[in-house]
């Protein structure tokens, strides 16, 4: 499945919502939310991430992972948080004007 | 937006910093990968060959976060720059005849810009400059008394002097 451009970053924002987490656990967690139905190319998140974070709406610091090696954390800032809702607004009425115009039926 | 230009001046003068981070946190994903796969019972070569194949091309994946870090331009820029300082300073004959030509160009440009400015086309330190009256004593018929010349400014009123 293709996503649509910028629904990876709603994802990410979203994931981090829940708490701060690294890149791959990240990674992980939409594989799971989703059923494996996104197998995100890895490799997009993380260009993802730093735009995330250049923006700020996520912010970055080191610290010991789970099984104590060094992992960049990302966690959601306040305007990430602002930002997150204000996407998932626009999305969900978006997939209702597009359910709107995809189930109107022929003109004969 | 001021966030966004902090974290550019802050990549540009950390860069590399900011590779080292870059470069540790895509091998950690890698790592976390290969023991995920290896956990599940896949071999560690190939564990490590899917691992790399699923996040792509490394190399991509490190130009992509560099461009969206948002100073590529700006670095290859600087980069550029410090390139052809190494350059000139192998051949100092050269750069001195640039550097001279270039100072005695500017240098006579500002001169001569400057003498203009101050004798043409600044205002004159009068209050009331356009108020300013030429007085000019001629002779011949048409000037056979003291005639006022106006500066160039047109005033709204006729004088009948």
């Amino acid at each position: 499945m293709d996503l649509p451009q910028g629904t990876l970053d709603l994802l990410i924002l979203k994931t981090l919502a829940l708490g701060p987490q690294h890149g791959w656990a990240i990674s992980e967690r939409i594989q799971q939310i989703s059923n494996d139905a996104l197998q995100i190319l890895q490799g997009s998140l993380y260009p993802s991430l730093h735009r995330l974070e250049r923006r700020g709406w996520i912010s970055a610091h080191w610290g010991a992972s789970e099984n104590n090696r060094r992992a960049k954390y990302y966690e959601l800032t306040r305007s990430g948080r602002r930002k997150l809702e204000g996407e998932t607004a626009a999305w969900r009425k978006l997939v209702v004007v597009i359910g709107q115009i995809l189930d109107t039926p022929y003109v004969k | 937006m001021l966030n966004d230009l902090f974290y550019r001046i802050r990549t540009l003068f950390r860069s590399q910093a900011v590779e080292a981070e870059l470069n540790d946190e895509l091998r950690f994903h890698l790592e976390r990968q290969v023991e995920k796969l290896v956990g599940a019972g896949v071999d560690r070569e190939e564990a490590t060959r899917q691992a790399r194949r699923s996040l792509g091309g490394l190399e991509q994946v490190k130009e992509e976060c560099r461009r969206a870090r948002g100073v590529a331009l700006i670095e290859a820029l600087v980069q550029d720059i410090g390139y052809a300082l190494r350059v000139l300073r192998k051949s100092p004959g050269f750069t001195a005849a640039v550097t001279l030509s270039l100072a005695l160009g500017i240098g006579a440009n500002t001169a001569v810009f400057s003498l203009i400015d101050a004798v043409m086309w600044r205002m004159l330190p009068v209050k009331n400059p356009e108020g300013l009256l030429l007085l000019v004593h001629g002779q011949g018929p048409t000037l056979n008394r003291t005639r006022l010349l106006r500066s160039s400014r047109p005033t709204p009123r006729r004088d009948s002097m």
